[in-house]
């Protein structure tokens, strides 16, 4: 069989593209050194700590993007059984060719020009008979709207009464399981030697040795449950940046153990799943970046391992999302309640998270919108009619505090990137605060550990776990259904107290 | 009244003379809103019991007055889709009606027999109470409807006689109220149901 002939740069661009894949980017890699570390070190709680800028795509530690996305390469699904010629075909005329299809996924990527538009590429291609979608590599990004000032407060349970809530359900079980895809989670000590290299102005580090230590107030490693990385592409989803250890912790802090907070679902098992690249993951040059292919993946990876809730404190805006929505039908499809962050755009032109716009057309999926301490809308929570209900998710114009505390890493000794090249040096990933965070992330999170209680108790199918959290959901805002909160504040107590004869 | 002229004396009240008897009753109970019932209780029927009295007056009228209680035990659900999620709480409904109504009693001198129908109206008092209620929690209420009974009645021995009666009652808009409850989720209204019940009567023939 003859093969297409392709432009010099769409050739350069799939051998990168297969490095990328295959996880062998020469100038990447990490070894673990040593499973074991010193321990966690407890920094107390940063309530105290001045206003820190909140982060976003444009301050993010440059990687070959593009307006949002990977240049060089798209996400393609072909239409069910179109031939490889066909394929060929469709991919030729539109200056691509197919490199690999990656594992957890059911769609291709495929190499283009650098150079062309992705966006019109990609509507190229999806015109294509033998295509069923194709799209530009999104880069995903965390949903936290970074932190400041404090309080030692978790209001944000108290205005859910979870005290109430876990008197009827107390903490869930182990018997389930919710995935954490994002970041990773700090669940395990170590000594793992990284290669630092040139990025975002910053010099090389070369090799450094970096500890690693399980966050301590998340509990043994026992409530681990296979864990995975699709970013370094092994099984070890360390925490590089500290908001999926800060999700994991309002899903299950361990609760009534004597130390630092709480959280919502405190016995159930967690299933760390990393598809987002923090900025030292950039500096460390992972083979693989937070794109939609690679959340995709994650999604399809933590339904096949058994995880009945997958929270998603993670979105993007740009184009659409067809490969992660198929990625949450098939997710939904396997009994697994998707839950999303509906975006922190809400003060910058309110632009959709595209990761959750679809929400409302799939039963079993649920986009949450995020509320403050005295109840009303966070500033920078979307309104949108993808808004299905809202949780807290902090509102630091009332101070630090009304944030969401949780614990995870120190920034002091991560952010070593933000205070300028004078500073710049390794991080350390085993010291601990307390600190407070605020986003639709976090009420994501929310969500997630209340559905975990909600399994627990005996609603099972992610649509109706949907239903359960909607219906019993206080209304806020406007009467009934609404673009703010959407079907209102959840309301645990309720929810799992289910519905009687007469009340 | 035709009727109260072929009734014969030891089966009617005597021309003119008004008497008093009581009765007790055992029956089951099937309701009108069987998906709610059977949804939180694991069966639509219930047993029931009574008791009340009869006013027996000339040509075969009757008026009665009865108390009951039906109560059953089951969990609190949550409703999908027609499908029911039992959530392990404890769901407790105790349904005490009083019922205040008459009727006929078609005596005959050949019958060993009476037939006997009437009806009238129930004030249904509810309590429902659920595991963790608070006090703002458990429901206590009444609601009214009305019924329709019939049966045949004998007499047994001096003063005693039993009675064989069915009953057919109507509570609208007796649950369902509230959205978030069963009824609404199956959209049943009524609290109403088909009684089948056994009774034995003492007094005054």
């Amino acid at each position: 069989m003859r093969l297409p002939r392709l432009p010099p740069a769409v050739a350069l661009g799939t051998l990168l593209l297969l490095g990328n894949l295959s996880g062998q980017d020469g100038a990447s890699g990490r070894a673990t050194l040593s499973d074991i570390s010193a321990g966690p070190i407890d920094r107390g709680i940063r309530d105290a700590d001045p206003p820190t800028a909140p982060r976003s795509a444009a301050t993010r530690i440059a990687r070959r993007d593009r307006g949002g996305h990977l240049e060089g390469s798209l996400i393609v699904k072909f239409a069910p059984g179109a031939s490889g010629a066909a394929r060929a075909r469709a991919l030729s005329g539109a200056g691509a060719a197919v490199t690999a299809t990656p594992s957890h996924a059911d769609f291709e990527i495929v190499a283009i020009d650098p150079a062309a538009d992705h966006e019109a590429a990609a509507a190229l291609l999806a015109g294509q008979p033998e295509v069923e979608y194709a799209q530009p590599r999104y880069r995903v990004h965390t949903m936290l709207v970074p932190n400041d000032p404090l309080f030692p407060r978790q209001w944000n349970l108290s205005a859910l009464g979870m005290e109430r809530a876990w008197d009827i359900a107390p903490g869930a079980s182990s018997s389930v399981v919710v995935a954490v895809v994002d970041s990773g989670v700090a669940y395990r000590g170590g000594l793992v030697r990284f290669n630092g290299v040139a990025a975002g102005g910053f010099p090389a580090l070369g090799p450094v040795d970096v500890p690693f230590a399980a966050a301590p107030d998340l509990g043994g490693s026992e409530r681990i449950v296979t864990p995975f990385d699709f970013i370094w592409n092994d099984p070890v989803p360390l925490d590089l940046d500290g908001h999926g250890t800060h999700i994991a912790g309002t899903i299950g802090q361990a609760t009534n153990n004597g130390l630092g907070v709480a959280g919502i679902a405190y016995n159930v098992r967690l299933m760390p799943v990393k598809v987002i690249d923090g900025e030292w993951d950039v500096i460390f040059n992972s083979p693989f970046f937070g794109t939609d292919d690679v959340v995709a993946r994650g999604i399809r990876y933590a339904a096949d391992n058994g995880a009945e809730i997958v929270n998603l404190s993670i979105g993007r805006e740009g184009g659409p999302a067809p490969a992660v929505r198929a990625a949450i039908e098939y997710a939904v499809s396997r009994g697994a309640l998707v839950v999303a962050a509906g975006g922190n755009e809400g003060n910058r032109g309110n632009a959709a998270n595209r990761l959750a716009d679809f929400a409302r057309e799939i039963d079993g999926m649920v986009a949450v919108g995020a509320t403050g301490p005295t109840g009303a809308r966070a500033f920078y929570s979307n309104t949108a009619s993808y808004i299905e209900v809202a949780a807290p998710g902090g509102d630091m114009r009332f101070g630090t505090t009304g944030g969401i505390l949780q614990q995870t890493y120190d920034r002091d000794v991560v952010d070593r990137f933000s205070s300028g090249v004078a500073r710049f040096g390794p991080p350390r990933f085993d010291m601990f605060v307390y600190g407070y965070f605020q986003g639709s992330s976090m009420a994501s999170a929310h969500v997630s550990g209340v559905a975990a209680l909600l399994i627990q108790h005996g609603i099972t199918r992610p649509a109706a776990l949907e239903a359960a959290l909607k219906q019993f959901a206080t209304d806020l805002g406007p009467a009934g259904r609404d673009n703010e909160f959407g079907f209102g504040l959840i309301a645990p107590r309720n929810a799992l107290r289910g519905m009687g004869l007469f009340r | 009244m035709g009727v109260a002229a072929a009734v014969p004396a030891a089966a009617q009240a005597p021309a003119g003379e008004v008497t008093v008897r009581g009765f007790a009753d055992l029956g089951f109970v099937s309701f009108q809103a069987r998906d709610s019932f059977e949804a939180l209780f694991g069966s639509s029927s219930a047993p029931a019991a009574g008791g009340g009295a009869d006013v027996l007056m000339p040509r075969g009228l009757f008026a009665q007055v009865r108390i009951s209680r039906v109560s059953r035990t089951g969990q609190r659900v949550f409703v999908f889709g027609g499908q029911a999620f039992p959530l392990d709480i404890s769901e407790t409904l105790t349904i005490s009606p009083l019922q205040i109504g008459g009727g006929l009693r078609f005596a005959r001198p050949a019958w060993r027999v009476v037939p006997f129908a009437g009806g009238g109206l129930g004030w249904h008092r509810i309590t429902e109470e659920a595991g963790f209620s608070d006090e703002s929690e458990i429901v206590q209420e009444t609601v009214t409807g009305y019924y329709l009974a019939g049966g045949v009645e004998a007499k047994i021995w001096k003063w005693i006689g039993a009675a064989g009666e069915v009953e057919w009652s109507s509570v609208p808009d007796g649950l369902g109220q509230d959205a978030l409850t069963v009824g609404a989720a199956f959209g049943e209204t009524n609290l109403g149901g088909f009684t089948v019940r056994a009774k034995v009567l003492v007094g005054s023939w």
